[in-house]
């Protein structure tokens, strides 16, 4: 792969590259994108920070019970549903699906001691019950995403008579697997030391080490090809939206962040059996209900060895699993996946 | 996060990359002019890793206690030499695939396919050296270090 670089061409090349950045800057900074979500939606309930989102229907229901999404601490909710044409919970409604969205909201110095119990019993079970209570059912689906995933199955698994099935994507339940880059760099934290001097973990730190798993592609690579999209504002603003969405990353309470990093990424516990939240024994095997596992193949955070090992910790005889192709911010808003995602989670549901 | 126009902070880092990559490009693009500039280029972009958000201190860390100063710097010395040894590998990389004269090996005529190229051989040695133990156990002790640091240095 020698180096045929010809000088002519490579001034030519300069200049219209400096001219593009230039213009895509420029663009960029006259641009007003917010990012919280397209969809029309009511608040449903609250309880504390946190809020339940109960979505307008946009076609003819299909007849299931509600589906309950648990988005993860990490990062904000409305990447579920970022503009109209990037939108899993668009195209569950579109499918006649009856949707509700658990936002955990940014937590703030006095929630420095909240923990799993609060987040996994406390307010996802508030959520749960608020729906089921609602609709007068006894189970209602759940699909939990990412670290709201792992939250999820938590959840079933102490409460398996509220969830009718239980759909997770990009989940990860083994955190030692070898290729889980983070991970491993999470094993060696002193969390305590980090939560004892700070209280609440600030997101932006969270930020720079997932951005540091891959550091030259996430940055160089990503912003070099503002250059593509320079004249096409369309373009600009997804880019803008998505980027916005990616730094906005809320504090992490400090206590429930100590007990996620201990005895998620550091013992395993889940995987072991021997996880406790709340002081009771959070036991897999008792999520009976059907569970599909979708994951990404090219996945990077959640790489699939995390996820695909879910088949054999929960009881349940209907397990599907689901393999995107593609990674783990492809699958929420690549185009393959608009049309895919929904329409595989409504055919199963609708299925069971 | 505020919502609102202005030109994006994020592109802060890279466009500090782009300089660097320019001098890279300025340097006479021959294999052989490959040496020290592109590990120190590489070395430039991973040392921004050192960079933890959040953790700012209120003054200068030298106002910290001796102990806390002095573990801090032998995380951030011992931290750094991994980060070297991952831009020697990458500059390593980058020379012998620009080296590689194999027959049907497509050459490489334009700087976006020499950035495309360096993005992937920083990418590859970035991983092969994050990947071991010893660069997550320094990574933790950099951490640690940096958060007692912060928690000693007395208020301005």
């Amino acid at each position: 792969m020698r180096l045929a670089l010809d000088p002519a061409r490579v001034a030519a090349e300069v200049a219209e590259f400096s001219g593009r950045m230039a213009m895509a800057a420029q663009q960029l900074a006259t641009m007003d994108v917010r990012a919280e979500g397209c969809s029309a939606r009511t608040e449903a309930f609250r309880i504390d920070r946190t809020v339940l989102w109960h979505y307008a229907p946009v076609g003819p229901p299909a007849g299931l019970a509600p589906l309950v999404i648990c988005y993860a601490l990490v990062n904000r909710p409305y990447m579920m549903d970022l503009q109209p044409d990037r939108s899993l919970i668009r195209g569950l409604l579109a499918h006649g699906l009856d949707v509700y969205l658990v936002d955990w909201g940014y937590p703030e110095r006095a929630d420095r001691g909240l923990t799993l119990d609060d987040y996994v019993n406390r307010y996802l079970g508030a959520c749960m019950d608020h729906v089921r209570d609602a609709h007068a059912i006894p189970a209602v689906n759940l699909l939990g995403v990412c670290q709201g995933g792992t939250m999820s199955v938590c959840h079933a698994a102490l409460f398996p008579e509220r969830v009718r099935n239980l759909v997770t994507m990009v989940t990860p339940v083994d955190f030692h697997s070898d290729d889980n880059l983070l991970a491993k760099w999470a094993r060696r934290l002193d969390v305590d030391a980090l939560v004892d001097a700070l209280g609440n973990v600030p997101g932006e730190l969270l930020n720079a080490a997932f951005i540091a798993l891959m550091p030259l592609r996430l940055t160089a690579r990503k912003y070099a090809g503002l250059a593509d999209i320079a004249h096409d504002r369309a373009a600009l603003e997804n880019f803008l939206r998505m980027e916005r969405w990616i730094h906005d990353s809320p504090d992490q309470a400090g206590e429930a962040f100590r007990q996620f990093i201990r005895g998620f990424f550091q013992d395993n516990r889940l995987m072991r059996g021997t996880l406790e939240i709340g002081g009771r024994r959070v036991d897999p095997r008792r999520i009976a209900c059907a569970v599909l596992n979708i994951y990404a193949s090219q996945d990077h955070l959640v790489p699939p060895s995390a996820s695909r090992p879910l088949a054999g910790l929960v009881a349940s005889r209907d397990y599907t699993p689901f393999e995107f192709q593609g990674g783990h911010i492809g699958i929420y808003v690549s185009r393959s996946a608009q049309e895919l995602l929904p329409r595989t989670i409504a055919q199963w549901l609708a299925s069971r | 996060m505020a919502d609102g126009p202005g030109i994006p902070f994020f592109m802060t880092a890279w466009l500090q990359g782009q300089q660097a990559f320019a001098q890279f490009a300025g340097s006479g693009f021959a294999p052989q002019s490959l040496g020290a500039g592109t590990e120190r280029f590489f070395a430039d972009q991973y040392r921004q890793l050192f960079a933890m958000p959040g953790l700012q201190m209120a003054a200068p860390p030298d106002a910290a206690p001796g102990p806390s100063l002095l573990r801090y710097q032998q995380a951030a010395e011992r931290f750094g030499r991994l980060l070297n040894e991952a831009a020697l590998d990458a500059a390593r990389r980058l020379g012998a695939a620009l080296a590689d004269d194999a027959p049907g090996s497509a050459p490489v005529t334009s700087l976006r396919q020499l950035h495309e190229l360096w993005i992937d051989c920083g990418e590859a040695a970035w991983s092969a050296v994050a990947h071991r133990e010893e660069f997550a156990a320094a990574q933790a002790e950099l951490f640690a270090a940096l958060v007692i640091l912060r928690a000693t240095v007395p208020a301005p």
